[in-house]
């Protein structure tokens, strides 16, 4: 029980700090889903593929963008960690962190791609910024919230 | 090894499933609107106290700093604003007056009233609600009234438009946003032009004006009120710039906004005008 209210307030927190983050922009770290795939790594087992979702959606109020983007591209990134995570777990974390690189390069593609089809996408390079500066700050996320699983001894 | 076989196509189920379910969200969100009150009740119940709690130090700071400020500061900040208020009174008039022979020289039968009777101001909870559009997050909502489109003034000149409302709480695009263009009219001529928002934050540019464009820096830009979106006559801002590129079609117009968009802390609300157009609701 107490695990799950850790997970769900560390990813509140996550919410938080994307939302006073907006004013650096495209410099902003993709604070909810590092959080995310942070515990889908250690505890596969306490999140869902459709808490996966339901956090994606709320991704979508949080960033104003159209209902169920974000939701489609965090469940298929999501499948993709739940899949492979006994893989990513003994990977170093310089490692990790290119893998989070590329993994949110194909995230940001695959929302300007559904944006595109809309036709309410603006592209700019800038973009691309945000997987960068995501993977430069999962060590970060990496550890912190390693200490506070450990505390919390959630498994 | 069947059973590992079962779950992992399970996976892959839920997988599908869920991916079926999100194009649908997006399809019913974006071709039919249909699905706005549930962005409506996350935004209630979980974005917009967020939003409150994380302004929570600044607004502390602010209300800190008003209450340091003493008895006699306050008194003199009085007296200012009494002085001012008599001041703008005469200037009020003199408007008046000549919004009266303004009417009566161009003979237009029905006055138009420029000024808005009711106006309510909004505080910004979130000066930046958006990581990759001009948004700005506002403490009125559905609860108060406000509805899709209505106007967002400053002090000083036109600010923005409301784009979502959620029941305590919406959102208004700036001016500046590169997708925002508003049609307005240069004063001095009376020339239509289309405005829209830059990349560079703070300036707006002047869309598709011909070379021989009459306009110079300094003209003062205001809304045009042409497709019902804004009320007419909001004053924009002033051209600062105005470059002849001879390579290129158009020319290069730069207007200062009278606001200072994206930093102000308060906004105000116009009540009387609707937009004709049908909103996107």
């Amino acid at each position: 029980m107490s695990s799950f209210f850790v997970v769900t307030l560390s990813l509140l927190f996550s919410i938080v700090l994307t939302i006073t983050t907006f004013p650096l922009g495209y410099f902003s770290p993709d604070w909810i889903h590092l959080f995310l795939i942070y515990w889908i790594l250690a505890t596969p087992a306490s999140i869902s593929l459709v808490t996966v979702w339901v956090i994606g959606l709320l991704v979508d109020v949080v960033l104003g963008s159209t209902l169920g983007v974000n939701a489609l591209v965090y469940s298929l990134i999501g499948y993709l960690v739940f899949k492979s995570y006994m893989m990513i777990r003994y990977l170093t974390i310089l490692q990790q962190a290119i893998l989070i690189l590329f993994l949110l390069s194909v995230k940001v593609t695959l929302i300007l791609w559904i944006d595109e089809m809309m036709g309410t996408s603006n592209y700019t390079f800038s973009l691309y910024y945000t997987p960068v500066i995501s993977s430069l700050a999962w060590p970060l996320v990496y550890y912190f919230l390693r200490n506070l699983r450990r505390r919390y001894n959630i498994i | 090894m069947e059973r590992f076989y079962k779950k992992s196509t399970a996976d892959f189920y839920t997988l599908v499933f869920l991916i079926f379910l999100s194009i649908t969200t997006i399809v019913l969100d974006y071709k039919y609107n249909q699905i706005t009150y549930i962005r409506s009740i996350i935004n209630d119940l979980i974005v917009y106290p967020i939003d409150k709690l994380s302004n929570l130090p600044r607004s502390f700071m602010n209300e800190l700093i008003r209450e340091s400020s003493n008895i006699e500061d306050l008194e003199r900040q009085l007296r200012v604003l009494e002085k001012k208020n008599i001041s703008l009174k005469i200037q009020l008039q003199e408007l008046n007056s000549l919004k009266d022979e303004n009417t009566r020289l161009r003979k237009i039968s029905k006055a138009s009233s420029i000024l808005s009777q009711k106006q309510t101001i909004a505080k910004v909870i979130n000066n930046t609600a958006s990581p990759n559009k001009r948004v700005v997050a506002i403490d009125k909502g559905e609860k108060h009234g406000i509805y899709i489109g209505q106007n967002v003034i400053g002090v000083n000149g036109l600010v923005g438009q409301i784009i979502d409302k959620a029941f305590l709480s919406s959102k208004v695009i700036l001016i500046t946003d590169p997708s925002h263009t508003i049609p307005s009219v240069v004063n001095r001529t009376g020339e239509n032009i289309l405005v829209s928002g830059h990349e560079t934050a703070g300036i707006l540019i002047v869309q598709y004006a011909e070379m021989s464009v009459d306009i110079v820096e300094g003209d003062i830009i205001s809304t045009s009120g042409i497709a019902g979106r804004f009320k007419s006559k909001i004053p924009i801002g002033i051209v600062t710039k105005k470059m002849s590129n001879r390579d290129k079609k158009f020319s290069e117009i730069e207007i200062k906004p009278f606001e200072k968009i994206g930093q102000m802390s308060e906004l105000i609300l116009i009540w009387d005008y609707k937009p004709k157009v049908k909103t996107d609701e």
